[in-house]
């Protein structure tokens, strides 16, 4: 064994290795390949479907999650690259079956229609209003400017945005 | 290279005909040695966002990837004097995320914060590296930090070499490339007037990939000379160039109106782009001449 940390644990010629997580507070622990796709893991592995899958290459949101506070799109991410961290999927956002304030001013908004990219969306507005409660349009345009909607037109999405915003902004 | 244009596939990666191993080495010798080792059968991997980019798109992985994550003296930031002028060290895994953040970057460096806003989106930036920007020899980065002179750090197994950007970009191509450890910027000469921006033209407002990007940073002295200029220009499939002949004819100069027209052809003349099925090499020329001279339209206004 070569003194690098090397993930070559061999199963019939197919490399895999133990990925441990803690996704939405929970412990989980996988046997997968190393250059599997996250996305691949939450779907296929773990059954959280809410996580879509769309373009495959970071360039459309839809597969948007959060790993150790920070967003990023989970089909970008191989499985050795979220070993040891923590993630949040659009399952873990509600509480108590209670839906998060982002999900209700989104359904109060109009804020999406087909509903494909909204857990991607949401996900996106959550990291950016835990970074800055109260933000300007240019703020929430460039937030989610790596999520696409076909659907609404983001009128929908920048208002529920914004409510939130004015929420927060009464609360401080 | 890649292609921006291939059609988007969606669904699972292509079956991958060899398996592919991780190798996470803790130093920059071993990791030296592993790419020796393997060759072309080995890529080095960081933020691996243009990786997985690439094997949606049909390019299989490399049979040994060599993650860079683990080697610490990569990451961060290091604040530096040298020879009474200040200097900004950005660890080649920084990633782009963290050096929009940065404060000495907003304040000292802002044309490379506004380079950094314009690429890919947020949750990308999150992941994507300042080293794998340049080492992507195309990345929209690149024209900032060549006008900023920074410096690109590398090793080469057994010394630190110490390069401009453009000059490191060309050692991408060559077999056994030095490994990017860092980006160092110098503090940019002070002036009566600074003229300095970045500009992305794509085919739309955000996250996309540039038709044309295009630097510059000048000083301008209390008589309105210009006194120094650095200009450059990237976009599409090829790598940034600095537009010498450009400088040349904008250093010394009182610029006045007339001088924007032999300005704009100099610009047409010197940059040489890449055609793609989109974009004409022709029609980024002239998107790269007018924002430029509509920049300098500005200063004398």
């Amino acid at each position: 064994m070569d003194k690098s940390d090397a993930v070559n644990v061999q199963t019939e010629n197919v490399p895999v290795i133990d990925l441990n997580l803690t996704i939405n507070e929970n412990p989980v622990k996988v046997q997968v390949e190393p250059t599997a796709r996250l996305v691949d893991i939450l779907r296929d592995e773990l059954q959280l479907t809410g996580t879509k899958i769309s373009c495959g290459i970071g360039r459309c949101g839809a597969c948007s999650v959060m790993i150790d506070g920070q967003l990023v799109n989970a089909c970008l991410t191989m499985a050795y690259q979220a070993d040891q961290t923590s993630i949040t999927t659009i399952e873990g956002v509600s509480r108590d079956q209670e839906m998060d304030p982002i999900q209700k001013a989104f359904l109060e908004e109009g804020g999406f229609q087909c509903g494909y990219c909204t857990p991607g969306m949401v996900m996106a507005v959550k990291v950016l209003l835990e970074e800055v409660p109260v933000p300007t349009e240019e703020d929430i345009k460039m937030a989610l400017s790596g999520n696409l909607c076909r659907c609404t037109g983001y009128g929908g999405i920048i208002r529920a945005v914004q409510r939130m915003a004015a929420e927060n902004s009464e609360v401080r | 290279m890649v292609n921006e244009h291939e059609p988007l596939m969606s669904g699972k990666p292509p079956t991958l005909p060899v398996p592919t191993k991780i190798w996470r080495p803790s130093d920059l010798s071993e990791a030296w040695e592993l790419k020796r080792r393997y060759g072309s059968e080995a890529c080095y991997i960081t933020g691996g966002t243009l990786i997985q980019l690439q094997r949606e798109q049909g390019t299989p992985l490399a049979e040994h990837l060599i993650s860079l994550d683990k080697i610490n003296v990569l990451e961060g930031f290091d604040q530096l004097e040298d020879e009474g002028q200040f200097k900004l060290r950005i660890g080649a895994l920084t990633t782009l995320s963290d050096c929009h953040r940065n404060v000495f970057i907003e304040e000292y460096w802002p044309i490379l914060a506004e380079a950094i806003r314009h690429v890919a989106s947020p949750a990308v930036r999150n992941r994507a590296t300042i080293g794998g920007n340049v080492c992507y020899q195309v990345g929209d980065v690149i024209p900032a930090l060549m006008v900023l002179e920074a410096e690109a750090v590398s090793f080469d197994g057994t010394t630190y070499l110490r390069n401009d950007i453009a000059t490191y970009i060309q050692s991408v191509n060559g077999k056994d490339h030095p490994i990017l450890t860092s980006i160092t910027l110098p503090e940019p000469p002070v002036s009566a007037q600074v003229l300095s921006f970045f500009k992305k033209v794509g085919r739309r407002e955000a996250f996309i990939p540039s038709i044309v990007t295009v630097a510059c940073y000048t000083c301008i002295n209390e008589s309105g000379e210009v006194e120094y200029i650095r200009l450059a220009a990237g976009g599409g499939t090829a790598s940034p160039k600095r537009l010498y002949e450009s400088e040349r004819f904008l250093q010394k100069k009182v610029l006045v109106e007339e001088d924007l027209g032999r300005l704009y052809d100099l610009v047409l003349q010197e940059y040489v782009p890449a055609s793609d099925p989109f974009t004409t090499a022709e029609y980024r020329k002239t998107v790269a001449a007018n924002v430029i001279v509509s920049e300098f339209e500005k200063l004398i206004q």
